[in-house]
């Protein structure tokens, strides 16, 4: 046999192989889903809408899950429970925050890349998918078409904005980049906060124009964006713009990009405060027409005094599912956890229900916030006993619908203004609630006992308990029923993101900006009145030791920050204005403070306790980019401090 | 016994007119092969001059000039007549008529075929013109093989020398071969030095063989096929099956420090979960996929299917390292190979031999724990150190201290309360080798039963402690059913038969050391009032931890602890794990064709089939009540909660089926032409298919195939000068179209020194027997790129275009859920394999006539291509996971070689020794990272690292005090002084910015698959006692304590499922679905040498072994850094055996019997190490279940 048979033996064994080869390893079937798919229809492009509104950070958590925005519980306001804060030892981020555990190498809770948070460059890209591709489904009729864009659009300004709240200036998403394009295009720069606010007030305008003013079906739809919420957000873009953090912050002189371009502008612009507060009018004419009213009580069912009328008009405000004064409130979270961590223990009857956790703690600090019964800071208050508010009382008869009558009780919970009592629980204090599912009587309220030993003390197993000694009543809904047994049944409410109340009051604070006292106290008496006081100038000429105090800009400014960390308290408003006011250095290094809920009688109950001492530098303005990202990217600057 | 040749012959004869022979297969071969063929000139003409020779010399002298085959029936054919011949360019056909034109045979050309046949009706006349010579010098030569250590040797095989001719010995080590005076019968047996003996006046010849392991001679297994161990330029380590039997289950566990190239060591030993890593030369990749193929019988399996094989089925053990031997697997093989191949049976009468073995163990080391007072008064240094209130009263550390009553104050050897001193495993292995002159089988049927230490109650009715029994069964069937053609069928079949706890042994043995010694009890003596309740009384506590003194009203509804006593007793696992194997191989000689030319199928297919039940019930827990201060037997015992439920619930568990089909067809050429040249040639074409019955996904679901053809080709001039070419051709589904097939040559050659002439005039030749140089180059790929399987098909995407896990809830009433899109892979159609170039040296040195055998190879790979995750695309790019590309480059090299010495002094004393030395190490050269030089940070680049060199900071020491922490540069995490002060560990700030950060992280110490692997022993004999033993060691590695896992006090437990879930309201564990049963805080034991050298306030040693107590993980001092690093290096006595043959050679011949050896193993004996904690061979794992200490004694028959 010769060699040329051989190969050709060889060659035959080849070919034959060869042939089967490419067919037999080709094990992929062709209808495998692309990202192309998801724009085949109506029905699969609204799935991406959702895609998109699904981004949004958690604002509440739930499931078991602490938010992924720190404003709740990242802030002075609430202080949860070492159990709660740090289960197993391993402490939760949100609390970290607070005592200067924030770091460049796992930040906590934020929203750019690796950092302990969601990465909003991903709810980014997705927005811009929707935009580039959201021709191309065949049903798609073009006027829904056109709000979803708008929705997107808003969503994507939404995400930009809470990002720049976050890390000042950020790299502008307007277009996708290519998976495929070379490091050089990957690697971005930060752009200006200017350049970035005017690009998400582009964004919303546009928005604006093709938002419809209320949802088509509010069964299907309540919960997505309308021209209120876009107005709405415009507005708080701009002032935040025009706040101090961002308007003439001169900490900033030497926060440059590698050009040298000033990347927060450290001249005061006093035309940010008309931009803004023409925006805010706008949101308010719009949120007019679209029907949004603060909200009240409507008629109710028992006879109420009229302080329990107030306190429920308060309390409603938040808690009422899509009441008028809601602007946006996020549908997507169950605030059922929320309203569980809210509530303690009311009576003997729920000792085996494990339904009432309590942990969401407010701090005393927020306790010596709220105004005195005659809607001045209480140590403002030329008839309040401010020296001797730690020291025991008794409360008396006209307190009846706010304590217990008899009740030994610090000068600290007496003579409050209604939204004291309407947002916080204390021992001794009243809490109107329905324990039958029905009506709510006045004269059934209940006493809240929380001292060692009692209901309210200790919620069971686990780790429910307050570690203040109070309790976020406002955020618990009062038609919520605790069995006797088992778990807390709620009223689901979202929980606001935007609601008129802030808008007033934003609004307030670009009048007084813009030097029209007068008519910011206008508005600034809208949200005073639903809370049971009296107007800004009256208050003060009759109460205050500094009754001119509303007359100056700085006075003034300073009664509309107040106000606002009152009426939107536990709302996670106060966690960024504090910041953008860049007066969070004052208030974040001070003593969380609380009662000791180990005492077992009035006096061992009324001695204040530290549970933390914060600490809070300039740095902290900024949240810190992560190292990693700072790394891979090296035309990164990162924030100043970190 | 028959000729082997002729019966050989006369198959083919048969085959060509009698059709009803199994023609099927044999068409099917030839329609693979397109067998060619036209006809051949009956015109050739030769010239032929033979005087005095049998016929059969002329028939093979015309077939040595022409492409002729003769073919005859012996019996018809008398091949012997002695005839002598003289022709010059002779027609063939006339030299035929003329041969038997007196002879009743007649013959008749078939193509190239010449037939002779029988015609009886002719009358047998004198022959004319040749002289003739009826004379046969033939003679029956008879006698005996036998083993140098006097047993008799079985299937020995011996060949005339020149010739085909050959027999083999039977059972009995017996021998009959006709042979002519002066022809030389050679022996030869794997593993024994050949010998020849020229046939002289005597009929009787005795042999006695030594062994040798160099075995020049020897047939190596290589990748499809075998090959002359003296024609190989490539480097393989063999080792003899024998050096695998070690008393245990697993057979990977022997492979550490045996084979020269094998980088090996073991983590756990809880039976069933004991398999050791091993590698080829180390990795050189860093991805996860590094392990060899495992080839057994040609077919790829798995480590676990490897690690049930039972060495005394194993006929050869090769492991194939280099670039000729492992190209020829082209994408498959860049890991290095493993090929085994089973025993078959060889003719003669059945040899059984049995097997039995018996085994004690017992933990080779055990973890040693603080004495529960010294345990308490530490967790309250602990707590008070960071300023938390103590955690025990004085009257609870008191109670304690004076022995009070063990239901309050329980002190608990959890050790001792799971585990049993010590326990048994038995091993049964029988074969049966033998068969007829057309059937050889080989049969085995093994058993063994692992017994685990774990304790099980007795109030319990079912067994919870591991119980793995493993049953075997093998039959390897040769039939020849024809004299060309040989059938071979392979059936082989394991069930593993697990029993054992719910979390398996290794949590068990974890619990042991994270639980507290003075919680609880495991279990409470009854008291009065419990006296009767049917379920066991669980201890627990409804009380935490964290306010245990402050806050007595902080009471819990449900156990708060993790009690692993009950967790081990509430229920068990079922598991049963079977593998199918079954197997037909074909063989065709095609000398018919040319001569030298053989042809090979296989078709295999084998299934793997695994299911569990996990059957358990939720424990009663109670607490201590109310305690009389005065008297501790005055208290209360409560029942926790509700109680739990004594009846058993069924979980379904995992369940593997999966099924793997796979062929291969090959022909094979092999010949040499004028004693000098000798070429081979292999084609051969494979196609695997690997299927998964239980996906997870429709990505997995998708076949897995494989597809390609393999070459090898190769010359050697002499035996002295050796060239080889080996490629692969393949391609898998796992790639992109124009990705998928890759071509993977390489090229070897050899140099055997010794052989050259000049060699043997020189002196040298009388030191050096053998002195062999290799070299070989080539590429070979990796196609297993990602971390696991499940990586595949990087060139689609996935999308998930209805995903409940993103969308939104809308609606007033929130009731309009939308579902979401997402992204889990991008497409990337350029990824590809693993492409290794590698290169290899090697040598090979024999001294004093073989007695001392030296061999090293030196190697150097370049990985390229390896799948690496993009680390430079920045987050800001908003893409939903990471990318994957072929950028990484690694390079590997080192040497591996081994030195053996084999003697016999004389008669009764013999010696053998073995040592093996590997060293491999690598380095990345291509990573994707940041310029960290450029932000200053040179250190905290990759390249040039090993890539399993741990990463981690540098810890200088421990901070003296709070203010030496807050005056220092900010550590990681945390505040100082708050979180992190005095007593904690204290790291460099590289590059000096004021920080520890990211930046400051380097490569710490050496890599975590040791740099060096070695193992070296002897073995001895002496009449008939022999004594072995072998150390094994390993070299150049560290690895980084887990400080979380062993951190006395802290809570390290975590669900089974790692799904704790944080409900509102404390934690509430979710197990699987089912109620909580357990709690799950556990805190840790204290292990002896923490409490004897930690860091305190009275003691502020900064160098301490542990920094400052705390009863909650500080994450400071959890990071990886040099304060953790220890050395892994370590040296054992792996296995000390002891035998002794207990009948002679007439005792043994009076009962029958071949062999009856008993002998005493022990493994694991001894351990010298730089650390003491635990077994260093476990790194890290060090709280899994210990590596076992065995006594085994067992027996060896063999009839």
């Amino acid at each position: 046999m010769k060699v040329k048979n051989i190969i050709k033996i060889y060659a035959t064994v080849i070919l034959l192989v060869m042939q089967s080869c490419s067919d037999f390893v080709d094990v992929v079937p062709d209808n495998i889903a692309v990202i192309e798919d998801a724009f085949a229809t109506r029905l699969s492009s609204q799935r991406f809408l959702a895609t998109l509104y699904g981004y949004l950070p958690g604002k509440v958590g739930g499931g078991g899950r602490f938010p992924a925005d720190p404003s709740l519980i990242s802030g002075d306001e609430i202080w949860l429970n070492e159990g709660i804060r740090a289960p197993l030892g391993n402490p939760i981020a949100g609390p970290r925050i607070i005592t200067g555990g924030q770091n460049v190498l796992s930040p906590l809770l934020g929203a750019w890349g690796n950092s302990g948070g969601p990465n909003l460059f991903i709810a980014l890209r997705d927005c811009n998918i929707f935009l580039d591709n959201i021709d191309k489904p065949f049903n798609l009729p073009d006027y829904e078409k056109q709000v979803w864009v708008a929705e997107a659009k808003f969503l994507k300004a939404y995400y930009h904005f809470y990002l720049m709240r976050m890390y000042g200036p950020i790299p502008l998403v307007k277009k996708n980049i290519e998976v495929s394009s070379g490091l050089n295009a990957v690697r971005v720069s930060r752009d200006p906060v200017d350049e970035v606010g005017a690009y998400i007030v582009a964004l919303l305008e546009e928005a604006i124009s093709d938002l419809p003013y209320v949802v088509q079906n509010p069964e299907l739809e309540l919960g997505r964006a309308t021209k209120v919420v876009a107005a709405a957000l415009k507005a708080k873009v701009l002032t935040t713009l025009a706040s101090p953090l961002f308007n003439g912050n001169t900490d900033y002189s030497s926060f440059k990009d590698a050009e040298g371009n000033a990347l927060v502008s450290t001249d005061f612009s006093p035309e940010k405060w008309e931009a803004a507060r023409d925006a805010c009018l706008e949101a308010i004419e719009i949120a007019n027409i679209a029907g949004n009213v603060l909200y009240t009580t409507i008629a109710p069912l028992s006879d109420w005094s009229i302080e329990t009328k107030t306190k429920m008009d308060i309390r409603g405000s938040i808690s009422e599912p899509w009441n008028k004064e809601l602007i946006w409130g996020r549908s997507d979270e169950n605030t059922s956890g929320l309203q569980a961590a809210s509530r303690p223990k009311l009576d003997i009857r729920s000792r085996l229900s494990t339904g009432a956790n309590a942990y969401w703690a407010p701090t005393m600090r927020v306790a010596e916030m709220f105004y005195s019964k005659n809607g001045v800071p209480i140590e403002e208050d030329k008839d309040y006993a401010y020296s001797e508010r730690f020291s025991i009382k008794v409360a008396g008869a006209d307190h009846k619908n706010y304590i217990e009558e008899g009740f030994a009780t610090p000068g600290l919970h007496l003579d409050r203004e209604p939204r004291f009592y309407a947002s916080l629980g204390f021992d001794g204090g009243v809490w109107l609630e329905d324990q039958n599912g029905g009506a709510l009587v006045e004269s059934a309220a209940h006493i809240v006992h929380a001292k060692l030993g009692e209901y309210a003390a200790n919620n069971g197993p686990g780790f429910s308990w307050s570690e203040t000694g109070y309790f976020a009543k406002k955020l618990s809904h009062p038609k919520n029923f605790l069995p006797a047994q088992g778990g807390l049944s709620t009223i689901r409410y979202p929980f606001p993101v935007l609601r008129l109340a802030d808008i007033y009051l934003l609004y307030a604070e670009t009048l007084n900006e813009t030097d029209n006292r007068s008519e910011a106290q206008v508005w600034l008496n809208k949200v005073r009145t639903r809370a049971g006081l009296s107007d800004v100038a009256t208050a003060w000429a009759d109460y205050s030791i500094n009754p001119t105090k509303p007359s100056t800009k700085e006075g003034l400014r300073e009664i509309i920050q107040q106000e606002r960390m009152i009426e939107l308290v536990f709302e996670g408003k106060r966690f960024w204005d504090l910041r953008r006011w860049k007066r969070a250095s004052e208030f974040m290094n001070k003593d969380i403070r609380g009662w000791n809920r180990f005492g077992e009688d009035t006096e061992e109950y009324y001695k204040i306790i530290t549970f933390a001492t914060p600490k809070f530098l300039t740095k902290n303005y900024l949240w810190p980019i992560s190292e990693q990202d700072i790394i891979r990217n090296p035309n990164l600057i990162q924030n100043p401090g970190w | 016994m028959k000729n082997l040749i002729h019966i050989k012959r006369y198959a083919l004869y048969s085959l060509k007119f009698d059709l009803k022979m199994k023609l099927t297969i044999y068409l099917l071969l030839i329609s693979f092969f397109q067998i060619y063929a036209n006809s051949y000139s009956q015109n050739t003409k030769i010239s032929l001059e033979l005087k005095s020779v049998s016929i059969e010399k002329v028939f093979r002298a015309i077939e040595a000039q022409t492409e002729f085959k003769i073919l005859y029936n012996d019996k018809e054919v008398d091949y012997k007549r002695i005839v002598s011949v003289k022709f010059k360019k002779e027609n063939v056909s006339k030299i035929l008529d003329k041969l038997f034109s007196k002879t009743s045979i007649s013959y008749e050309v078939l193509g190239k075929q010449i037939v002779l046949k029988f015609k009886p009706k002719i009358p047998i006349e004198a022959s004319i013109d040749t002289k003739e010579e009826l004379f046969d010098f033939q003679q029956r030569i008879k006698g005996s093989v036998s083993f140098s250590d006097g047993s008799v040797l079985p299937g020995v095989s011996i060949i005339i020398d020149g010739t085909t001719r050959g027999t083999e010995t039977d059972f009995d080590g017996n021998y009959s071969i006709k042979a002519d005076k002066g022809d030389v019968l050679k022996f030869s047996y794997v593993g024994m030095k050949s010998k020849s003996i020229t046939v002289g006046d005597s009929t009787t010849i005795n042999v006695v063989l030594e062994a040798d392991s160099a075995g020049l001679d020897e047939v190596v297994i290589v990748g499809f096929g075998s090959q002359k161990k003296e024609s190989i330029v490539g480097a393989i380590s063999t080792i003899k099956p024998s050096e695998l039997k070690i008393p245990s289950s697993n057979l990977t566990s022997a492979l550490a420090g045996r084979i020269a190239g094998v980088v090996s060591y073991q983590t756990s030993g809880e039976p069933g979960a004991d398999n050791a890593e091993f590698f080829v030369r180390g990795v050189a990749s860093f991805n996860g996929q590094n392990g060899p193929l495992i080839l057994i019988d040609g077919v790829e399996l798995t480590v676990d299917d490897l690690a049930r094989l039972q060495p005394d089925d194993i006929e050869s053990f090769s492991v194939l390292k280099d670039p000729t031997t492992t190209a020829i697997y082209g994408a498959r093989g860049a890991n290095g190979i493993i090929l085994v191949t089973t025993k078959v049976g060889v003719s003669g009468a059945p040899i059984v031999s049995l097997r039995v073995e018996n085994s004690f163990s017992a933990p080779a080391s055990r973890i040693k724990l603080a004495d529960p007072l010294t345990y308490m008064r530490l967790q309250n240094e602990a707590a008070r150190t960071r300023g938390n209130f103590p955690t025990y009263t004085e009257s609870q550390v008191a109670g304690v201290a004076r022995g009070g009553n063990q239901n309050v104050y329980p002190t608990v050897d959890w050790y001792d309360r799971l585990f049993k001193d010590f326990t048994t495993t038995k091993r049964f292995n029988l074969n049966v080798r033998g068969g007829g002159e057309k059937v050889r089988y080989y049969v085995a049927g093994s058993f063994s039963k692992d017994d685990g230490i774990l304790k099980v109650d007795p109030l319990n009715d079912f067994n919870n402690n591991i119980d793995l029994k493993k049953y075997l069964l093998r039959a390897n069937i040769n039939i020849d059913l024809h004299k060309n053609t040989e059938m071979i069928v392979r059936l082989h079949s394991t069930i593993d038969n697990y029993q054992g706890p719910l979390q398996g042994g290794n949590a068990v043995y974890n619990a042991a050391v994270r639980t507290s010694p003075v919680r609880f009890p495991a279990v409470f003596q009854r008291t009065v009032e419990n006296m009767n309740e049917p379920n066991v009384l669980f201890g627990n506590s409804t009380q935490g931890r964290s306010t245990s003194v402050f806050s007595p009203t902080s009471r819990s509804e449900n156990p708060v602890w993790f009690n692993p006593y009950a967790e081990l007793q509430r229920g068990y696992i079922e598991r049963r794990k079977a593998l199918s194997l079954i197997q037909l191989e074909l063989k065709q000689n095609l000398e018919s064709i040319t001569p030298g030319l053989t042809a090979r199928f296989l078709g295999n297919a084998n299934t793997t089939s695994s299911f569990e039940n996990r059957r358990s019930y939720s424990p009663f827990y109670y607490e201590v009540g109310a305690v009389n201060p005065a008297d501790d037997s005055d208290y209360r015992l409560n029942l926790i909660g509700e109680g739990g439920d004594t009846t058993l619930g069924l979980d379904p568990g995992n369940r593997i089926n999966n099924s793997v089909l796979y062929m291969e067809a090959a022909v094979n050429y092999n010949r040499t032409f004028n004693d000098d040249h000798t070429v081979t040639g292999l084609l051969v074409g494979t196609a695997r298919e690997f299927l998964d019955g239980n996906a997870s996904n429709l990505q997995l679901s998708l076949p897995g195939r494989n597809i390609g053809i393999s070459g090898r080709f190769s010359y050697d001039y002499k035996n002295t000068y050796f060239a080889e070419v080996n490629f692969g051709f393949n391609g898998s589904e796992r790639f992109a179209k124009n990705n998928r097939f890759g071509f993977f040559p390489s090229i070897g050659f050899g140099w055997l020194v010794s052989n050259e002439s000049f060699f043997e005039k020189s002196k040298l030749s009388s030191v050096i027997s053998r002195l062999k140089l290799r070299a070989s180059y080539g590429l070979v790929g990796n196609d297993r790129i990602g971390n696991s399987r499940t990586d595949r098909f990087f060139y689609l995407s996935e999308v998930s275009l209805i995903n409940n896990g993103r969308g939104y809830l809308f609606g007033e009433n929130f009731g309009e859920f939308i579902p979401g899109v997402s992204i889990n892979r991008y497409a990337n159609p350029l990824v590809t394999w693993e492409l290794a170039e590698k290169a290899n040296f090697g040598l090979d040195v024999n001294l004093f006539d073989d007695a001392l055998q030296f061999r090293v190879d030196a190697f150097f790979e370049n990985r390229t291509n390896i799948l690496q995750t993009r680390v430079d695309i920045p987050s800001t790019l908003g893409l939903q996971t990471s990318l994957q590309t072929n950028v990484g480059e690694v390079k590997a090299y080192g040497f591996d070689g081994s030195l053996d010495y084999n003697h016999s002094f004389n008669d009764n004393f013999w010696m053998s020794g073995r040592a093996t030395l590997t060293y491999a190490d690598n380095e990345y050269t291509v990573f994707e990272e940041p310029d960290y030089s450029k932000i200053g940070a040179p250190w905290r680049s990759n390249i040039g690292r090993n890539v399993r060199q741990n990463v981690g900071f540098i810890a200088e020491r421990l901070f003296v005090d709070d203010a030496e922490a807050i005056n220092s540069p900010a550590q990681l995490t945390g505040t100082p002084g708050e979180d992190y002060g005095g007593g904690d560990i204290k790291y460099k700030d590289l590059n000096g910015d004021g920080q520890i950060t990211e930046l400051d992280l380097t490569g710490i110490g050496n890599p975590s698959v040791p740099k060096i692997t070695y193992g070296f022993g002897v073995s001895m004999g002496y009449k008939r006692f022999d004594l072995s033993m072998f150390f094994q060691g390993l070299g150049q590695t560290s690895f980084l304590i887990r400080p979380g896992e062993i951190s006395p006090f802290t809570n390290t437990i975590t669900a089974s499922d790692g799904n704790d879930v944080i409900e509102g309201l404390g934690i509430i564990f979710q197990q699987n679905g089912r109620p909580p049963g357990n709690g799950f805080i556990g805190e840790n034991g204290l292990l002896q040498a923490i409490a004897d050298n930690h860091w305190s306030e009275e003691n502020r040693d900064v160098y301490a072994l542990w920094p400052r107590l705390s009863e909650n993980r500080v994450a400071n001092n959890e990071v990886n850094s040099t304060y953790w690093l220890r050395d892994g290096a370590f040296l054992r006595l792996k296995q000390l055996e002891l035998g002794f043959n207990v009948f002679g050679e007439k005792e043994k011949e009076r009962l029958g019997l071949t062999r009856f050896r008993v002998y005493l193993t022990g493994t694991n004996l001894f351990l010298f190490s730089k650390f003491k904690l635990w077994d260093p061979e476990f790194q890290h794992k060090g709280l899994n279940y210990p590596l076992q200490r065995v006594v085994n004694l067992g027996f060896q028959i063999g009839f």
